[in-house]
């Protein structure tokens, strides 16, 4: 480490993600989670391939409501005639895409608002940081169904409100990263070698300051779909009759004493999504902290 | 299954007068579930019937409705229309109210008086003319001849004026009343305690403390009372065929006065057009979807109360006939590449019945999308006529014929006729119903307008419901009305 | 330390006010009239205007915030418009409920997942640990909605040992508290058993053995306490996810709390109520935040030497840094 590179010049590159990517190749769990995860993705994305969500997703069937788990369906059907399993696969696939946007849409402005934080500094931080502890003084769920009560509840909005109070805790974190990394005295060796600020900031500053922010950012993922599901099972999350996993626990609380597997297999869907997704997360926690022992 | 028992126990207790002054009430005390406790507890400013319940037991109406929604006598003993814009009540003789002050005339004009400044009660209000009282007579004057008026004064308390007057705003968290019971302990959303009040100068409450809870998940009402943790609730249907095995639990199974419906926005695009009003109605197929419902709904045919005299079934019913709605809209120009396209304003959540509506329009080329708004939107949606289609319930306690009529009479936009639908000919049947006083002539009318409303289609009813309850055996002699009113005043509970 | 509180307490001044303007805008703007949604569609011009007089709904946004403000710095709460109730009574009714949720799921989550934590520790690798690291983790991930269902399935209807709705006595606490500490069992004694892993293979550790300290002396004085520091910081997050997670569990198991209040006044545009009950659990959250960074202060000698007398200072410092290590 450290001492030049130039006597093997065909000496495979090791960086920080591939070392990582090795580390996590050989943490059982971490390979557990990501399997999970990808037959989760897998099933729920190709879905549109194999299942017709005018026929087998929302298509009443009002011979055959409430039914248990038979041939034809394999989970039973719901308070509506429908196929649950199909329900909880079309759902899934709502749900982690909802998920997955309000993420990147928090990750991408957080890193952005960070990075100006910490970069201008003085007054500019001061504000931005302000404005971050006022938006996490208020209790997420409060404030996403704040949000999502003032707005139409369309898919979109609730990208928007979801992401709202995933911003200042992203841009906290990076900020954090980015300062300690640009105290270091590698930025102003690569200052003295002539590097512009923005390059300096995305080249050198903020790929030290991501490999925290992924995991957690894996893990957010988690907690919005958590979110997703609470939101509509107060009601005000996804509608009717798109199917998602919290409104279908919703539709069958009602029924839970005569059909619980209405509300038993939506919810055992949301465990395993959360727990390959937590596997994953701490994972990849475990692969890029620099501090691990080999 | 148990019946029910007597007719609202006030006009038994009145009418026989018991002079029960030695008598103490009785003793044991029992747990109420209802979906809501409110946060207001004058009836007529609360207008829930889950209020009007409880406070059945507090105040006394100046008129009752026995369960065959006759008029029998309340805090006025008796009454008679000189003319058809005079009403005079006479008062009934040793009621008290619970601060021991004697039931003045002047309380009894008080209750009419008063609803100036209750903006809930603004329509009955608008219809007097003027008030007066003489002796133990009170005169009202309307304005015009209206024959739900009197009806109307089943719905309306007795309240002691002077303390009214003196409480201001106070007068309805700590009521008085001249009822059996006294309200001991009120926690506004949550809980009310009433006590039975030991100087009542007629025939005591049976039971020393009534407590009600509010509980919403429905599951959880029947669980309650199976626990033990309560005696009375209403429950859904499958609790109600549950509770059929549980030999500590009673059950009961009633008519209601429920009334649900699909209402469209007659004056917009596209339900102004009576062909495609016809067209959803023929694709809403009730019998199917009845399985959907948590509750033993039944198929009506009418806005109108079936089993009442005033309810007709139309010739001119539709009936589910998906292949003559996509005829319907087919010829009025909706096709695949002009799909009909609407939203159905909701706001209580999922709906199964609605979804499989949707299903069905969705088979005949109707797009339609379903959105839960909050309360609120959705009301400012409705009354400022933003709304294309909307579904809805309501529960008809007076068992008045022209509250159905009202849903197409133009002077109640917004309030019945929330379709907005305007036709002269309903207006001058409602406006003929409403001042008749030949019986023969308001069935008439009332025929009529069920006639036309199959023929226009501006809202059309879907569900009536048999309501079902859940009860401890030990609890006996509970009244329970179709219009949902329970009253223990005459229960007894031998634990 | 007082001087330290009051600090505190003056800074949430300012992020009160720029939360009281976000909510009170975000709500002013939104669709809907809360006149005509208080008083019904039955309600005549006159009445609507009337009421908009008294609650001052006719005059600008701006003005009504200020109005709004100058009535909290006067101590009231207002009136909401649709029960006709001063806010502050509806809070005093529902306040204990959601605090009970709230600050007892922190105390029973702590309660059971530090001597959790310590224990998985201790017998790392074991198949004790491996078990419950894996219940652990599907403990955490489920939604706490779904467990209420399915304890209330279990306890209430098929074995009836547990009341499933209200909120009267400690016997209904036991249901919604666990739903709520459910996940944080899972998380928090996972995070400690993590902590308390790292914290052993210091270096400080070895020397505390080396020096013939019994384990148990070890375990508690030494490495939990500097794992337990990193925990209490996360107190502050979690007192927001309670909080969050009390508004459904408050639906779920029909209690009335605040959570449910400030539901239904969303719902209603009840103005002054939506604002109290966002300000209150603000208001709480910082005040947790602030007992945690208290107890940090007195669980790290460090911090507890700056901010003691000046007199004693010389001597703490000195026992600070042996301490410490």
């Amino acid at each position: 480490m450290g001492q030049t590179e130039a006597v093997r010049p065909h000496r495979k590159k090791r960086s920080l993600w591939t070392d990582a990517w090795t580390r996590m190749r050989r943490n059982r769990s971490a390979v557990i989670g990501m399997a999970m995860f990808a037959i989760i993705l897998l099933a729920c994305f190709l879905s549109p391939f194999y299942l017709n969500y005018e026929t087998n997703v929302i298509q009443p069937d009002l011979e055959a409501i409430r039914q248990l788990p038979t041939e034809r369906h394999v989970l039973g059907t719901d308070e509506l005639g429908r196929d649950i399993l199909n329900r909880i696969i079309w759902g899934g696939r709502t749900s982690i895409s909802i998920a997955l946007a309000a993420t990147v849409f928090s990750s991408v402005l957080g890193i952005i608002i960070g990075a100006v934080a910490a970069y201008y500094g003085n007054v500019i931080d001061s504000v931005i940081m302000r404005v971050a502890d006022v938006f996490m003084a208020i209790p997420s769920m409060l404030l996403m169904i704040t949000l999502v009560s003032v707005m139409q509840p369309t898919a979109s909005n609730l990208v928007i409100a979801m992401s709202v109070s995933g911003i200042p805790g992203i841009a906290r974190i990076v900020r954090g990263q980015m300062l300690s990394v640009m105290r270091n005295e590698y930025i102003d060796a690569v200052k003295g070698m002539g590097a512009g600020s923005l390059r300096i900031v995305v080249q050198h500053a903020l790929p030290n300051a991501l490999s925290p922010l992924i995991s957690q950012i894996v893990s957010s993922v988690a907690g919005e779909i958590m979110a997703i599901s609470g939101l509509s099972f107060i009601g005000i999350g996804i509608q009717a009759p798109a199917p998602e996993w919290g409104a279908m626990l919703a539709a069958g609380r009602n029924y839970i004493r005569d059909q619980p597997y209405l509300t038993t297999f939506p919810g055992i869907a949301i465990v395993l999504t959360v727990v390959s997704l937590t596997l994953l997360g701490d994972g990849l926690r475990d692969a890029l902290d620099p501090r691990m022992k080999r | 299954m148990k019946r029910t028992l007597a007719i609202i126990s006030a006009f038994v207790i009145g009418l026989t007068l018991l002079a029960g002054c030695g008598q103490k009430a009785g003793a044991g005390e029992i747990t109420v579930v209802l979906s809501e406790v409110g946060n207001n507890l004058d009836p007529s400013i609360a207008n829930y019937t889950d209020t009007s319940s409880i406070m059945s037991h507090v105040y006394d109406n100046i008129i009752n409705v026995d369960s065959k929604f006759e008029l029998i006598a309340g805090a006025a003993a008796s009454w008679e229309q000189p003319d058809s814009v005079t009403i005079e009540l006479t008062m009934g003789e040793g009621f008290v109210f619970h601060n021991g002050e004697p039931m003045e005339i002047e309380d009894l004009e008080y209750a009419l008086g008063r609803l100036e400044n209750v903006p809930e009660m603004a329509s009955t209000w608008g219809k007097i003319e003027s008030l007066s009282s003489n002796g133990n007579v009170v005169t009202i004057t309307l304005k015009e001849p209206d024959n739900s008026f009197l009806r109307g004064l089943s719905a309306i308390p007795v309240l002691d004026k002077s303390y009214c007057e003196s409480a201001g705003e106070a007068y309805a968290n700590t009521p008085i009343g001249t009822g059996p019971y006294k309200v001991a302990e009120y926690v506004p959303g949550e809980r009310v305690v009433l006590q039975a009040w030991d100087e009542y100068p007629f025939e005591k409450a049976g039971i020393g403390k009534l407590t009600y809870k509010g509980i919403s998940e429905t599951a959880a009402k029947y669980m309650a009372v199976e626990a033990g943790d309560a005696q009375f609730s209403g429950i859904s249907y499958s609790d109600y065929q549950r509770a059929q095995s549980n030999s500590a639990i009673s059950t009961y199974e009633g008519p209601s006065t429920r009334t649900a419906f699909v209402c469209m926005n007659t004056s917009a695009a596209p339900f102004d057009n009576v062909n495609v009003r016809m067209a959803m109605a023929l694709a809403y197929n009730k019998e199917g979807y009845m399985a959907l419902s948590a509750n033993n709904d039944f198929v009506i045919d009418s806005m109108f109360t079936p089993g009442t005299v005033y309810h007709n079934s139309s010739q001119y019913a539709i009936n589910y006939d998906l292949d003559k709605a996509r005829e319907l809209l087919t010829a009025e120009g909706y096709d695949e590449s002009n799909p009909l396209e609407f939203i159905v304003a909701g706001y209580s959540g999922d709906d199964p019945v609605m979804q499989a509506y949707q299903a069905d329009l969705a088979s005949i080329g109707v797009k339609v999308t379903l959105e839960n708004y909050e309360f609120g939107t959705f009301l400012n949606l409705m009354m400022n006529q933003e709304y294309q289609m909307l579904t809805g319930s309501w529960s008809e306690v007076t068992g008045d014929p022209l509250s159905a009529a009202a849903c197409y009479w133009t002077g109640s936009y917004g309030e019945m006729n929330i379709a907005f639908y305007d036709n002269p000919k309903c207006d001058e049947l409602y406006e003929t119903a409403k001042t008749s006083a030949d019986e023969a002539e308001i069935i008439a009318c009332c025929r009529e307008l069920q006639d036309i409303a199959w023929q226009e289609v501006p809202l059309f009813p879907t569900y009536g419901r048999y309501a079902d309850y859940a009860y401890d055996t030990a609890l006996t002699g509970v009244d329970i009305h179709p219009s949902g009113i329970i009253s223990f005043r005459a229960a007894k509970y031998s634990k | 330390m007082i001087r330290y509180i009051f600090k505190r307490l003056l800074q949430m001044i300012p992020i009160l006010i720029a939360v009281s303007i976000i909510v009170f805008f975000m709500v002013g703007l939104s669709p809907g009239d809360p006149a005509k949604i208080a008083l019904g569609m039955n309600a005549k011009e006159e009445t609507v205007a009337a009421f908009k007089a008294e609650y001052g709904l006719d005059q600008p946004l701006g003005m009504q915030y200020l109005n709004y403000m100058g009535g909290l710095l006067r101590g009231s709460l207002g009136k909401s418009y649709t029960t006709k109730q001063y806010v502050a009574n509806m809070i005093a009714v529902r306040l204990m409920a959601t605090v009970i949720i709230a600050f007892g799921s922190l105390i029973l989550t702590y309660l059971i997942a530090i001597p959790l934590g310590v224990l998985l520790a201790v017998k790392q690798n074991s198949w004790f640990d491996n078990i419950s690291r894996v219940l652990a983790l599907m403990m955490s991930s489920m939604p706490s909605f779904w467990l209420g269902l399915l304890l209330i399935l279990l306890f209430s209807v098929k074995l009836g040992l547990l009341p499933s709705n209200g909120f009267d006595t400690p016997a209904h606490w036991i249901l919604p508290l666990c739903c709520s500490c459910f996940g944080s069992w899972g998380g928090s004694s996972r995070y400690i058993r993590n902590m308390v892993l790292e914290t052993i293979r210091q270096d400080y550790i070895r020397m505390a053995r080396a020096k013939g300290c019994p384990e148990r002396v070890v375990l508690f004085r030494h490495a939990l306490r500097n794992a337990l520091m990193p925990l209490i910081t996360s107190i502050g997050m979690n007192i927001g996810t309670f909080f969050g997670g009390s508004v459904i569990l408050e639906q779920l198991f029909g209690i009335n709390g605040m959570g449910k209040m400030t539901l239904d006044a969303l719902r209603q545009k009840d103005v002054p109520t939506i604002m109290a009950g966002v300000l209150i659990s603000t208001v709480l959250i910082a005040v947790g935040n602030l007992l945690a960074d208290l107890c940090y202060g007195l669980v790290d000698p460090r911090i507890r030497s700056i901010y003691s007398h000046p007199r004693k200072r010389k001597l703490k410092k000195e026992v600070a840094v042996s301490g410490a290590n």
